[in-house]
Order: structure tokens, then sequence, then C-alpha cells
């Protein structure tokens, strides 16, 4: 029995192997970061040192002014970069698929991030995504096959565009999601148990596909750790992710949010954990990393 | 332990990121998110390195870092993905298979993180029990029981269709 689960986990999971270049990625980073790190050190000893020894106002002007003339050439220098690097070639860019479903969320979303292979490049790629079942029938979703740009100068941005999938649970326990841009062709395949909808069809409205808004930067002030803030959690709109302290943060996966809007606090619990607490109940979340897509209907709802 | 270098750190390091993209694909699913908590781990292992015991194997302890790595990243998100070869070359995939596949995957990721952990540890890293218990800090009969009750959780399904 356990030569045979063995081999099915292998077939299983043997699908993706790693890409060939994650070691030399892997080792890159870590003396990339190690110096990155360094060299903050450094700065921050820098300024210290500099604050001890800041005596006398013309001092402080004359590194103002230096600081500023600094930063301006820095600026010209950096869209100067950008806008000499070559357009990027179908071998230098990866294109990463993946599906974020949320349970008890009205919203799937299809997340494209592109990532180079090698020098910086400029890349402008339209790519188009449509779902299908797994024998490849277009799914009757409204708005499939979208399309969507990942534009901007590799490594140095993001770069990330997705779609936002609404009424989406329930329907297909297996699907396809395929893309097509000018660089290839690709198929993916989500599989597992579909996430149950919280609410009834017919409260869903028709399933639609649809360009999602991309966040990048939270917009929220700070907040001290422990320190409970009033907040509104707009749970009708199926919001599942909140702006808060200064950091995106997602429901976690284990909970439930009542469907109608939550009037309570929020309070940061530590680094990787905000809670937020209402009449009867409280909701964990957890600090999400990264760029987040948002539907654009539940931007605009309050 | 003695500071290691840099290089000394990254021979040490390079064979075992392969079984690291392993556990942390076998307990994520995805590739990106996988090879993403491997560089994380990589990072963090070169920060805490001093915490290796001296004399002790770089291996385990790494895998255990993965292992939470991964842990982090699944609990801030549910979402899976399957990248299958480009169309024109899925007639390579029966259907047969794609169903075992997709079986085995479910089940998988209906455990929770300590049984799938043991599970991929010891099926798909092929550890022995001795090696799972150094990554997961249990004693040997804590894993084999804790393995036993993830092949009862599995299910028939998954190992005898």
């Amino acid at each position: 029995m356990e030569s045979s689960l063995r081999s099915k986990v292998h077939r299983a999971l043997d699908i993706e192997p790693a890409s060939p270049t994650l070691e030399d990625r892997v080792l890159v980073g870590i003396a990339e970061r190690s110096s990155a790190r360094a060299l903050s050190w450094r700065r921050d000893l820098i300024a210290s040192v500099a604050v001890l020894g800041f005596v006398a106002v013309v001092g402080g002007v004359f590194g103002a002014l230096i600081t500023h003339r600094s930063d301006s050439g820095r600026r010209l220098a950096t869209a100067g970069v950008a806008n000499a690097v070559p357009a990027c070639t179908a071998s230098q860019v990866n294109v990463a698929v993946s599906v974020e479903r949320r349970i008890g969320s009205r919203f799937s979303f299809v997340q494209l991030t592109a990532t180079d292979r090698g020098a910086a490049c400029f890349l402008h790629l339209p790519v188009t995504v449509s779902l299908a079942a797994v024998d490849g029938t277009p799914l009757g979703v409204s708005g499939n096959g979208a399309t969507a740009v990942l534009e901007g100068t590799l490594p140095r941005d993001a770069l990330v565009a997705g779609f936002s999938w609404s009424a989406w649970c329930g329907s297909f326990q297996a699907y396809l999601v395929q893309t097509a841009s000018p660089f290839g062709h690709g198929s993916y395949m989500f599989s597992g148990n579909t996430p149950p909808c919280p609410d009834a069809a017919a409260e869903r409205g028709p399933s639609s596909l649809e360009s999602a808004v991309v966040l990048t930067q939270p917009t929220s002030p700070s907040v001290r750790l422990g320190s409970t803030q009033p907040f509104n959690l707009l749970a009708h709109c199926g919001i599942q992710v909140v702006d808060f302290a200064g950091s995106f943060w997602a429901v976690d996966a284990g909970e439930s949010i009542p469907a109608m809007n939550l009037r309570g606090t929020m309070v940061q619990v530590d680094a990787g954990h905000a809670r937020f607490d209402y009449g009867v109940g409280r909701i964990l979340l957890n600090r999400h990393a990264g760029p987040l897509l948002v539907d654009p209907k539940s931007q605009l709802c309050d | 332990m003695p500071d290691i270098d840099q290089r000394g750190f990254e021979a040490t390091l390079r064979p075992l990121i392969q079984p690291a993209y392993r556990l942390a694909y076998g307990l994520l699913h995805d590739r990106q998110a996988a090879e993403d908590a491997v560089q994380e781990a990589a990072f963090k292992a070169w920060r805490k390195r001093s915490n290796l015991r001296p004399g002790a194997p770089m291996g385990p302890w790494f895998l255990a870092i993965v292992a939470n790595e991964s842990r982090s990243a699944r609990r801030s998100r549910w979402w899976s993905v399957i990248k299958l070869p480009d169309l024109p070359q899925r007639a390579e995939f029966p259907d047969e298979k794609l169903s075992e596949v997709t079986t085995i995957r479910t089940a998988l990721r209906q455990l929770d993180h300590k049984l799938r952990l043991v599970i991929v540890l010891h099926f798909y890293l092929d550890l022995s029990y001795e090696q799972v218990a150094e990554v997961t800090g249990d004693s040997v009969e804590a894993v084999k029981s804790r393995i036993r009750r993830a092949i009862v959780k599995l299910g028939t399904n998954a190992i005898e269709r």
C-alpha cells in the first residue's frame, strides 16, 4: 500500500518541476539581500552619526541641498535606464498564472505575474485569458476571453495584471484557464473542491470576467501595535481583504463573514495578524504581501 | 556554530534547494508560490545560520524553515493551480491520469498542515521516519502515528483507486 501511495503522490506532484534557474536565483537572492541589509545598516549608522554631529543649522541646510540634488539626479538616471532598456523577448519573460479563491468570497481572481529570466528589458505584453471546461469548451461567462496588458521594465517593476471572475463558485469542479499572448499559449487546470458560496445562486447574479484593479500600495495610516481602531468592514461587497495600518490584510481561510456591513474595531495583534471585533463575533486576518487584485465593483461600493 | 562564510553556506545549501522546492510544492501545489517560499526560506536560513547547532546537518533544519514558510504562505491565500503542457500536447496526458492526479491532489489539500507535511516528507521526498522526525522535531513514534492517521484521512479513494 505504501509503495502504491508513494508512486501516486509522485505522479500527482511531479507535474511542475522547479524552474531551471531556481538554484541560481536563490543563491543570488541571498547575496543581494545580504548586501542590501548591510548597506541599510551602514546607512543607519551614518545617519545616526550625522544626527549626533548635527549642531549647525547651516550644515543642515547644506546637507538638505546635497540630498535634493542627489535625488534629482537619481530620478533622471532611472528614467534614462527605463527608456534605454531593450524590449523583452519571449525567452526572457516568464508569465505565471495563479488563481485565488477565497472561501466565502463571491470573487475569484486570475492573476498574471511577469518575471524576467535575465537582463533588464521593457515588456508590453497583451495577454488574453479564457475560461474553459476541462474538455476545452468555453465557459458561459460574460466577458470570457478578456485581455490585460503587462507593461513595465523588468526586473525593476512588479508586473501584475489580472481578472475578477464574479459569481464564480459552485458552478464548476474543475476548469481551465487558457492564456494567449504574442509570446505563446498556455493552459492551466484548477481542480479541487470548489469552496461553497455563502449566498444563494439567485443573489449572485450572472457570472462575469473583467479586468481587476491592481492595488500595489496600501494607503491606510500606520497604527500602533495593539491599538484598537474603529473600523467598518464592507462585507456585503464580498471584500475579503482590507487596507489597515499601512498593510493589506486577508481574511483567514477558515473564517466566514456574515453578508452585511460590519461596524466594529480593528486591532493589529502582531506583525502578521490583525483582528476585527464586532457585536457578536470576531474575524481574524493575515497580512497580505505583494500586490492585491480587487474587483472593480467592490472598489466602488461602500 | 562558528559563522560560516557565504560561499560555504551556498555550497551546503545548493543541493538542498531542489528537495526544498519539492517540499514547498507538495504543501502549496503552486510552482510560483513554492519557489517564493524556498527563496524566502533560504534568506531566513542565511540570517539565522548561527542557530544551527555545531555539527548538525543543514538539511532537516532548512527543510523545517521551508515548511514554516510554506505554512505562512498557505495561510495568507487559498488557491491551487496545476500547470498542464500547452494544449497541442494534451493528448500525452490521458484523462485517467488527470483524474488520478486530481484525486490525490484534492485529498492532500484536505489534510491539515501537520498531516500533509509528514505525507510529503515521507512519500514525496522519500525520507525515512527518522529523517521526517528530524525535520518536524517530533519523536519517530509520533511521526509514524501521524503518517498512519494521514493515510486514513487520505482515504481509500486516493490509495486504492
